[in-house]
Parts: C-alpha cells; structure tokens; sequence
C-alpha cells in the first residue's frame, strides 16, 4: 500500500499545526517521522493514516484521494492499516481479549472464533505477551498496554503500519522482541512509519526520515542522505537517534578531498 | 462598533453550531438505517437498554407511585366539591399518561443516562479511544452513537409504559384506602378515560425525547477536544440543553394535540 501526502497542512483557529508537507511511503517501506515534541509527529502519522483529515492538501492511498472516497471505501482501507497510538489507547470498557479481537469481530462477523483465538495467541507468542486475556486494560502496566495496542494493530495482517513512540515504556526484552518482529514485518514487505526516539529501530529499519519542527518540514530524505547533513537543526534532531559523529568527519574529509585518513 | 462585531460573531458560531449538530443528527438517522439493516454491534445496544432502562426502573416506580397518589388525592379531595368526582380518570390520564409520563422519565434519563453517555464519549476522545476505534475502521458514529441512539430512544418508550402503569396502579391503592373502589370499576373508568390518541402522542414525546436525549449527549460527548476537564462542562452542557429541547419538544407536541384532536 503507498500512502501520499501532498502539500498537506493542518490549522486550527489558534493557527497552523503542520504547514505544506509533502511525502511518500513506498509498500515494504520504512519512514522514520522524527522530530521536538510538539513538532506535529502525532499529528502528521494521524493524517497519513487518514484518522484525522487535513485542512489543506491531500492524502492519497495507492493514488486515491482519501477526501473523494466514500466513508466506507476508506473505513475498508483503514483494514490495511495499523495504528499503534503513543498512549495504546485501548478501549477501557472492553476486556483485553476483546480489544485484540472487536476490529475482526465487527468487519468479518462470521469468522471462526477459534481462529480469531488462534491468531491472538500466536501474536501474543510473537511478542511474549503472557498476560491474562480477560481482564480490563486499566489492569496492565504502561509497556503491556504499548504491546496490547501492537498486537492489536497486527491482528488484521495490515500492509502498512503506523507506530507512534512504539518502544516507549517497553522493558528491554519486550523491545527486543518488537524490534525482531518490526524487522520481520518489513521482510515481509510492510511498509512502517514510526516515530521513534529508540536508536535500535532508527539504525536497523529506517529507509527514510521526515523531520519535523515546530509544524514544518525541516529535511526528508534517505537515511544515508540526512545523515551527512550539514545543517545543524537537522543534525541536532537526528543526534537524538542517530551516531553522526563517523558520517560528520566523513563529510569533512569529502570536503577535504579525500576520504583516506590523512594521520594513517 | 465592537460590540456588533461581537453580537455578530457570537450569532453567526450560534447558525454554526445549529447546522453542525443538525448535520450530526441526520448523519445518526443515517447510520440508524443502515445499523438495523446490517444487525451489528447488538451488545452496546443490549447494554444501553440494560444501563438506561432497567436500571432506571426502582427510580421510576417510587416517582410514579407517588405521583399517581398525589393526583388521586387531590381529586377527590377537590373534584367532588365541584360535582365532577369522575373527572378524577380523565385527569389522570391527562396528567399521568399524557403530559407527566413522557417528560418525568425524560427528565430523569437525561439526567442519568445523558450524562453518563456525554461524560463517557467526552473521556474516551480524551485517552483516544474514539481516535483507536477510527483507525480500526470502526465508524464510532455507527458503533458508538447509534447504539445509544436506539437503547435510549426504546428505553424512554418502555420506561413511559412502566411509568404509566406503576402510576395508575398507585393512584388505585390510594383509591381504595380513601374510598370502597372495586378493582373491575377503577379500571374500567381509567380505560375509559384512556383512548389511543394519548397512549400514541405519550408514545411519540417519550421517543422524541429519547432521540434528543442521545443526540445531545452524543453530540456534547463528541464536542471534547483534548482536556479531561472539558468533560464535566460538556455533561452539564448536554442536561442543560437536552432539558430545554425536551420541554419545547414537549409542549410543541402538546399544543400539536389540541390542535388536531
């Protein structure tokens, strides 16, 4: 699935939150959405999942305009799409079980609920989610909500995915297993969007990264392009993540004129 | 000048405000159409019934009862003076099924149910929850709203109907503890009173109450935006005008009734 932003923009009447953003996601994909807080990266991942519509420009899915599609059309669409939320956002009033399985319950009705229990387990497995199925979200720890909601956002096998801080309150284990199961997901030629602070996702999975601050777009390029940036606002938000001190003495002797070490 | 300006802007966020929650109310009916022809989510309706009627019931009974008594014993403490003692079932049924019946349980579910409703949707767009329920292509206005559209809309029908009986029976008991009232001729009188004019136009105030019940707490629920503390303003926002629109809706009805039959 390719998921387009077209000069998009995002006002309120207090004033403009994201200003004239344009950027692409390829199927099989990885886009890392960094940025300050408050730089509009929740925001931004919200419009490109079509959950909240811009106030200008257009989001397009696999080149269709998400404004022109009928409700329906676009509440099929979102089927292909998982949205991990900063705060998992589960639903309080349903059982944890109930959360993993009301997409699947509500859009295939006559599905086998065997299967549906088969699916929640294996992902439970696949993300070493022990925990007892059948009691309320509020019950769980910060991280078990983090990985509820992802397992929720897999349930449906959707092509891309939209992950908002998705290692946050994770232990280092749980992490670990998120990140094998991210690099799987895009082995498997899902697209990914994450915004991350976590240096092990950047590293391993970034394809391409878009900068955020303050509501515009500072750079959005390949990892290898940004990386050997020379401007600093640049450099200061990817520092967050990325090691640039080898890619920035690299650059210097490129402008050197040699990438030979002069002191060997 | 800048007091145009403001009464300007304030009457044009008020047509604003009215075409937004209109549009809400009809984009309900829609998606109510489309709810019963595809039978989904029946179990957030079963909870809605179950939340604002069945548990509204002792609440019901005990105002109705009392109510029923009270009316009983005015009339025939007045009424006889009068020489029109049998007047006493026409207005009761005036009274109690008519006029009381619709607007007392609407009264009382949109002071439970409506605030419960505004209170909940207004926290889950606070946590995100409504957010969760659009990336999962779940439409919170066809899972969320209708459900209660409906629950609310059938338990004020039901709840009028129960309201209507519980204060017939208690204006029998009062009867028959004042005066010698055989259970046959009390009834036969009520029924009398009663024709099929004002069970429908009951019927028909409670079922329009319980519409703007749910769209108004729906629609306030909705109305929060990012801060917890929205929610308590927008529940008291959602009884306050949800009690306006069920008078005028009400005595509209009313003067509909009088004008017509």
């Amino acid at each position: 699935m390719q998921v387009a932003l077209r000069e998009i923009g995002f006002s309120t009447e207090e004033g403009p939150l994201l200003e004239t953003i344009s950027c692409t996601v390829q199927p099989g994909e990885c886009m890392l959405v960094m940025g300050p807080s408050g730089s509009g990266k929740t925001l931004l991942m919200k419009i490109m999942a079509a959950i909240i519509p811009p106030t200008e420009g257009s989001v397009l899915l696999d080149n269709t305009q998400t404004a022109t599609m009928p409700d329906r059309e676009l509440d099929r669409n979102r089927l292909r799409q998982g949205f991990v939320f900063q705060d998992a956002a589960l639903w309080q009033n349903l059982s944890v079980y109930n959360n993993l399985t009301l997409a699947t319950q509500y859009h295939f009705p006559k599905r086998d609920p065997a299967e549906t229990r088969r699916r929640v387990e294996q992902l439970c497995r696949r993300l070493s989610f022990s925990e007892d199925l059948n009691q309320r979200p509020a019950r769980l720890s910060a991280g078990e909500r983090k990985t509820a909601a992802i397992i929720r956002s897999m349930m449906l096998n959707p092509e891309i995915y939209f992950m908002d801080e998705p290692s946050g309150g994770l232990d280092s284990a749980t992490a670990d297993h998120l990140l094998s199961v991210l690099k799987e997901l895009k082995s498997e030629g899902r697209s990914l969007v994450i915004a991350t602070h976590d240096s092990e996702i950047a590293s391993q999975l970034a394809d391409s990264i878009l900068v955020l601050d303050e509501g515009r777009l500072l750079a959005y390029d390949t990892v290898e392009q940004l990386t050997r940036t020379t401007d600093a606002r640049v450099r200061e938000v990817l520092t967050d993540v990325f090691d640039l001190s080898s890619t920035y003495d690299t650059d210097i002797l490129d402008i050197l004129g040699s990438n030979d070490d002069p002191f060997a | 000048m800048l007091f145009l300006q403001k009464t300007g802007g304030r009457v044009f966020e008020t047509f604003r405000g009215f075409a937004y929650a209109m549009g809400f109310f009809f984009l309900v009916l829609r998606e109510t159409v489309l709810y019963i022809r595809q039978r989904k989510s029946r179990r957030v309706l079963t909870f809605q019934i179950l939340f604002t009627a069945v548990e509204a019931l002792p609440v019901i009974a005990i105002l109705s009862l009392g109510l029923g008594a009270i009316i009983v014993i005015q009339g025939v403490a007045l009424l006889p003076q009068f020489g029109q003692g049998q007047l006493v079932y026409t207005i009761l049924i005036t009274v109690i099924t008519r006029e009381l019946g619709p607007i007392l349980t609407a009264f009382i579910i949109a002071a439970r149910s409506g605030t419960a409703i505004a209170t909940e949707l207004g926290n889950m767009v606070v946590s995100h929850e409504i957010e969760a329920y659009v990336a999962n292509g779940i439409s919170p206005i066809s899972y969320l709203v209708v459900p209660r559209f409906l629950g609310v809309t059938i338990s004020l029908v039901l709840l009028n109907i129960y309201f209507n009986i519980f204060g017939l029976l208690g204006s029998f008991f009062v009867t028959s503890l004042v005066a010698t009232v055989d259970v046959r001729d009390y009834f036969f009188n009520v029924l009398n009173a009663l024709t099929v004019v004002d069970v429908s136009v009951s019927l028909l105030k409670s079922a329009v109450s319980g519409a703007i019940i749910s769209t108004v707490a729906t629609y306030y629920g909705f109305k929060v935006e990012q801060s917890s503390t929205e929610v308590p303003v927008m529940a008291i926002k959602s009884v306050g005008q949800g009690f306006i629109l069920i008078i005028t809706a009400n005595a509209f009805l009313t003067v509909m009734y009088y004008i017509w039959v």
